[in-house]
Formats: C-alpha cells, sequence, structure tokens
C-alpha cells in the first residue's frame, strides 16, 4: 500500500517537469471566432451631478473596416486606420486615395474605396497575418506597419503607453495632445455607444457590451465621467479610451478601462 | 552439548526482563526518537501491544477523502445544473458577421422597397452575413443629402436578425421626439455632438416589411429640414 501511494504522488509530481507548456505569442484577431459578444450587461448610474474631462485628436481617425473573406484581420484594419489619418498629411502614404475630403470648410474623411482595402491586403502580407495560428503578434504589428510605411518612403515610430498591462496615462494624453493615435491591443473589452453616456440629470443608463477575445483598435481620446451623489461624494468614475473599432456598423466606441479585460500592449504612433 | 545448550538458553532467559518492564523503563527515551507517532493499543488475545501508526498514512487518507467530497460534489452539482433548462444567449456581435459590398442591383431593388433613398447621393451598401448559418442580418446603405442650408450624410438599417448586437443598437430604444409626414411616422432623437463635430440624429420608421433605422450626421443640426426633404 504504501509503494502504490509513494508511487502515485511521484507521478502527479512529475507531470510539469515532463510536460511544459510552451507559451505562444498573443495574436490578435477578431473577425469569426477570433473574439465574440459575450453577454450586454444594462448598467445604472444614478447622480446629482457629473463632471467629464476629455483629450481628442481633433477631427477623429478615418473609419474603415474589412469586406475582404480573409480572416483575423483586425491588426490589418488598424493599421489602415494609422495610414489613413497620416494620409492627410502625406498623400501618397496610401496610393491612389486621398483621406481627407472638405466639405463646405471642414475637413472630413473619405470614404474607404478600393485602395484602402488593397492597402489592408498588403499588410496582411507584410504583419504575417495568420502565419501563427489566429492573427497578428503585436511584433509583427509593428515591423509590418514599419515595412509598408518604409515602402513608401517614410518613417514611423513607437513610443509605448502600457505598462504591465496597465494605462501610462500621462503618456496616452501627451501621445492624444501630440495628435498621433495609439494602437492598442486588448484581451477581453468592454465597448460602450458613443452616443450612450448623455444623461444630464438623474441617472446615467447604458449598456456595456463584454467581449472575449483579441482585438486592436485604435485610439484616438480619452473621456473621464465622475458621478457624485447629493452630499457631493464621487460615487462612480468611467475612464473611456475612445476608439476607432475597425467594425463596419459600430466604427467608433468607448473602450472601458478597469471593468472587463486586459489592457496587453499600446503604442504611440508617429509617422513622418 | 544439549545440556550445555538447555542451560544457555535458560540463562538468557533469566537475563532478559519482561517487555512491559523493559518498555516502561524506556518510554521516555522511546518517545524522544519517535515523537509525532500516536499510538493505539491493541489487544490480540491476551497481550496487549502498542502500535504506531506513521503520521504519513493519516495525511494521505484525509486527501484521498477530500478529494472524494469534492469529486462526488461536483457531479451532484453538475447534474443538478444539467438538468435545469437553461436559457440559450443567441446574441452575437460584429465579429461574427462578414462584411461585403452590395451589388448595384441588389441597392436599386432596396431603393424601390425604401424610396426616400432616392434622394441621396454616392449611394453605397453592405450587407452583413452570419458566419454561423450564412444568413444575412443587416443591410445598411448609406449615402449623402446636401441642401442650401447643410450637408447631411445619412446612414439606413434594415435588419433581419434581432440577435445581431450592433453598438449602437440600444440607443434606438425610446426615441423622444415624434412626427408625422405623409404617411410616414417618425421617431427621432437628437444624439449630440459626435467626436467629428458633427450633429447626430436617430430615428426609426416603419414600413411593410419591418422596421429601418437612420443615422443622420449633419454640419449645421439642421434635422427637420432633412425630415421635411427625405419624407415630404
Amino acid at each position: 500500500m504504501k509503494k502504490f501511494i509513494a508511487g502515485l504522488m511521484s507521478f502527479v509530481l512529475a507531470i510539469p517537469v515532463f510536460y511544459v507548456p510552451i507559451e505562444q505569442e498573443m495574436t490578435f484577431a477578431d473577425g469569426y471566432n477570433g473574439a465574440s459578444l459575450e453577454n450586454s450587461v444594462f448598467t445604472s448610474i444614478p447622480f446629482s451631478r457629473k463632471e467629464e474631462e476629455e483629450f481628442l485628436i481633433s477631427g477623429g481617425l478615418p473609419l474603415y473596416y474589412d469586406i475582404s473573406s480573409r480572416t483575423n484581420t483586425c491588426a490589418n484594419v488598424a493599421g489602415a486606420i494609422v495610414l489613413g489619418y497620416y494620409d492627410k498629411t502625406y498623400d501618397d502614404l496610401i496610393e491612389n486615395f486621398t483621406s481627407a475630403r472638405v466639405i463646405r470648410d471642414r475637413v472630413l474623411y473619405a470614404k474607404q474605396t478600393e485602395a484602402v482595402e488593397d492597402t489592408m491586403a498588403r499588410l496582411y502580407t507584410t504583419m504575417k497575418t495568420n502565419v501563427t495560428e489566429g492573427g497578428t503578434t503585436v511584433a509583427n504589428f509593428k515591423t509590418g506597419l514599419q515595412t509598408y510605411v518604409n515602402e513608401q518612403g517614410k518613417n514611423i515610430s513607437y513610443v509605448d503607453v502600457i505598462s504591465n498591462e496597465s494605462l501610462q496615462v500621462e503618456e496616452y494624453i501627451q501621445a492624444i495632445q501630440n495628435e498621433h493615435p495609439i494602437a492598442l491591443f486588448v484581451s477581453k473589452y468592454t465597448l460602450i455607444s458613443t452616443v450612450a453616456l448623455d444623461a444630464e440629470s438623474d441617472v446615467e443608463e447604458f449598456y456595456k457590451q463584454r467581449y472575449v477575445g483579441n482585438h486592436t483598435v485604435v485610439c484616438y481620446g480619452i473621456r473621464t465621467i465622475r458621478y457624485y451623489d447629493e452630499s457631493g461624494r464621487l460615487t462612480e468614475q468611467l475612464d473611456l479610451l475612445m476608439v476607432a473599432t475597425g467594425y463596419s456598423h459600430s466604427p467608433t466606441g468607448y473602450i472601458l478601462i478597469d471593468d472587463y479585460g486586459t489592457l496587453v500592449d499600446g503604442y504611440e504612433i508617429n509617422i513622418y | 552439548m544439549g545440556r550445555i545448550k538447555r542451560k544457555v538458553r535458560e540463562n538468557v532467559k533469566n537475563s532478559k526482563k519482561p517487555f512491559n518492564e523493559w518498555y516502561d523503563e524506556h518510554k521516555e527515551e522511546i518517545s524522544r526518537v519517535v515523537e509525532d507517532e500516536p499510538e493505539s493499543e491493541e489487544s490480540v488475545g491476551s497481550v496487549r501491544i502498542k502500535k504506531r501508526i506513521p503520521n504519513i498514512i493519516w495525511t494521505v487518507t484525509a486527501g484521498v477523502v477530500f478529494l472524494l467530497i469534492v469529486i462526488v460534489s461536483s457531479v451532484m452539482l453538475f447534474n443538478r445544473e444539467s438538468t435545469q433548462p437553461q436559457i440559450p444567449d443567441l446574441t452575437f456581435g460584429e465579429e461574427s458577421v462578414e462584411t461585403i459590398d452590395l451589388e448595384e442591383g441588389t441597392v436599386s431593388e432596396l431603393m424601390i422597397k425604401v424610396p426616400q433613398l432616392i434622394k441621396l447621393e454616392n449611394i453605397s451598401g453592405t450587407q452583413s452575413i452570419y458566419q454561423v448559418d450564412g444568413s444575412v442580418v443587416m443591410k445598411l446603405i448609406s449615402g449623402e443629402m446636401e441642401t442650401v442650408n447643410d450637408f447631411y450624410f445619412v446612414e439606413v438599417r434594415i435588419v433581419y436578425n434581432d440577435n445581431f448586437v450592433f453598438l449602437d443598437k440600444w440607443e434606438y430604444e425610446e426615441l423622444e421626439s415624434k412626427t408625422v409626414i405623409g404617411d410616414t411616422t417618425i421617431m427621432y432623437e437628437s444624439k449630440g455632438q459626435d467626436d467629428f463635430g458633427l450633429n447626430v440624429f436617430f430615428a426609426v420608421t416603419e414600413t411593410e416589411s419591418g422596421f429601418l433605422y437612420w443615422k443622420v450626421s449633419c454640419l449645421e443640426g439642421l434635422f427637420e429640414e432633412w425630415l421635411e426633404e427625405m419624407f415630404a
């Protein structure tokens, strides 16, 4: 009996010695099982007073999405959004396309054309999407975008705004004030509609849409809303990153931080 | 030889103390060496013996019993959950749909069903297909309208599957204002300015085949002018 028990325990203890899981680099996916909507949670915040603070890139970002049959392309779409943003300054960044459009003295972004879709296809190759199963690694996003930018005769720099899965708020705000978009890599995330948080009194009611999986978005701002009760006590604070989602039906949204999920990595991107 | 043997045995027997007497004399010493071993006493016939049960066996036995309790409890819980009816959540998001451009012919057919679309310029359309079963969940038509006073970017959604959750879905519920223009009842509400500085309005109208969800973004905020232009 003693020998049996000793043998059994030896076997159990030996398992981690012989089975060492290989750590795979995380890939950023979305689209067809890369990420999925887990649930929509109705949220109600009663308040007596609310205060808001916001920093954003004036004019926002172009709102592109993928219409190809390629899968797990969110990193390619994010890269194209960054390129479309800088294309209004460097018109040859996306060939045969001018991303800026002037309407009654207002500078807006043009709708995507085949030229933008060709750019996404090119990024799919340079970023080695789906070479590692499930999308694009952060490293390949950076090198792939750099390859594309260099091919167009430009340079690119990246500045980290996420450290230990935590937003470096000062660096993030500085990037926004520099008018540099930020590529953000998230694992699980909460999205809120940009028109949802508009209550002027009594109660803020909105839905949090919670997603599981990995996704890449492009940030163009940050909004903080603080809710106070009648005695002036802070009861709730929402810290919201303004993002271009890469989705066709919901091209912009807020990612609610410190709620659900992880900010895996993020980079201020400057093309010059 | 036999006599010597018997004598030696007798001497050994006489010099040896009875076990109990020897144990009592050395009990303290023995307990220092075998400190934590609990003892139990058993009677085997007329002889009382002390039996030491090693702690390791107690520990393993306790571990096995605990593991059994956990396994049995988990099985019972699982069975209980399995027998209770589960309400499935059928909703899905944008990551579950493939978006493709609508062909011109399809856009033309939609313009017949929604005649207001004829008043827009630069019209294009997409449809979203659910990857699980290949069904069309939504069609989206977008276009522009320019008047003397304002410029409008217009999107209209035709929903075929209510389980498809796009981010603004809930914002179309309980719109504040209502107006009737011709045969069309329009529920609408201002959603403030977006991050591009455009004034945004949401509206819902009803047709024979279902509800249409409108999003109008304009430079000057003249939404009522747009209503008259579109539905009169």
